[in-house]
């Protein structure tokens, strides 16, 4: 695990882009249900594939920072709360 | 977390914390970017309701 | 960092656009994101919590949609003109990421 502490900005903008890229997840597998020729059926698939993979790289990364603990719940809501103080006091 | 919540709401509690959290600090931010007065008064709409959501949805996590 | 700022104020007509579909989009996924997790609570103040904070995310999204179309960003009723407004902004995306 790196042990670098990472700035609240980076924090945040790396959060958004965990939050974008779960976002895109959910509106392209919508897409697909929705998606009738199979050129777009294909697209859509293909596109979905590295928005999951985009996910992995970036939740990765904030595995190794510490950011995201998901093997220790308790440890990460406590994390999560100091993290909503943390914005609120801005 | 708390012992008298389930894990799953618990879990979901968490999921909408950060969400806010990330919203909250977006449009506080991006509203010095805004030239529009209406925009800008709709932002601190957002971040006044989110500050609220936030300290409701932390009052259900600490305890 | 101060650079990026640059580009996008330099972009001036763009700006609010912008920012005002990333506020659209968040709403939309306020919404989504506290429907889910109501159908998961269990403890009711909890649910009455969620439920409350649900109604505000709707009617947010009412007020950041109506000014969105009064401006013309969004038009729901005209799909050409919406059309066209998307690929501008998908073009002002490109442009800003590769200049």
């Amino acid at each position: 695990m790196d042990t670098k502490q990472l700035s609240f900005e980076d924090h945040v903008i790396a959060t958004d882009m965990l939050f974008e890229t779960k976002a895109a997840i959910k509106d392209f597998a919508t897409a697909i249900t929705e998606s009738t020729s199979p050129e777009i059926h294909t697209f859509l698939t293909k596109e979905l594939s590295s928005t999951i993979a985009q996910h992995e790289k970036i939740y990765g990364f904030l595995q190794d920072r510490g950011i995201y603990d998901a093997y220790n719940v308790p440890e990460q809501l406590q994390k999560d709360v100091g993290y909503a103080s943390k914005v609120l006091n801005q | 977390m708390r012992e008298n919540l389930g894990v799953h709401e618990s879990l979901e509690l968490h999921e909408l914390l950060t969400f806010k959290s990330l919203c909250l600090t977006k449009s506080f931010i991006m509203q010095g970017l805004v030239k529009d007065e209406k925009l800008k008064e709709i932002m601190q709409q957002d971040v006044n309701m989110s500050s609220r959501h936030l300290k409701e949805l932390k009052k259900h996590l600490i305890n | 960092m101060n650079q990026i700022i640059a580009k996008l104020t330099g972009m001036a007509p763009m700006t609010d656009q912008i920012i005002a579909t990333d506020v659209l989009i968040a709403a939309k996924s306020a919404i989504k994101n506290y429907s889910l997790a109501i159908t998961e609570t269990a403890t009711s103040e909890v649910r009455l919590t969620l439920i409350k904070q649900l109604e505000d995310a709707i009617e947010f999204h009412k007020t950041i949609s109506s000014f969105m179309i009064d401006k013309g960003y969004y038009n729901p009723y005209d799909t050409n003109k919406q059309l066209q407004v998307d690929m501008n902004f998908v073009d002002q995306a490109i442009k800003l990421a590769n200049d």
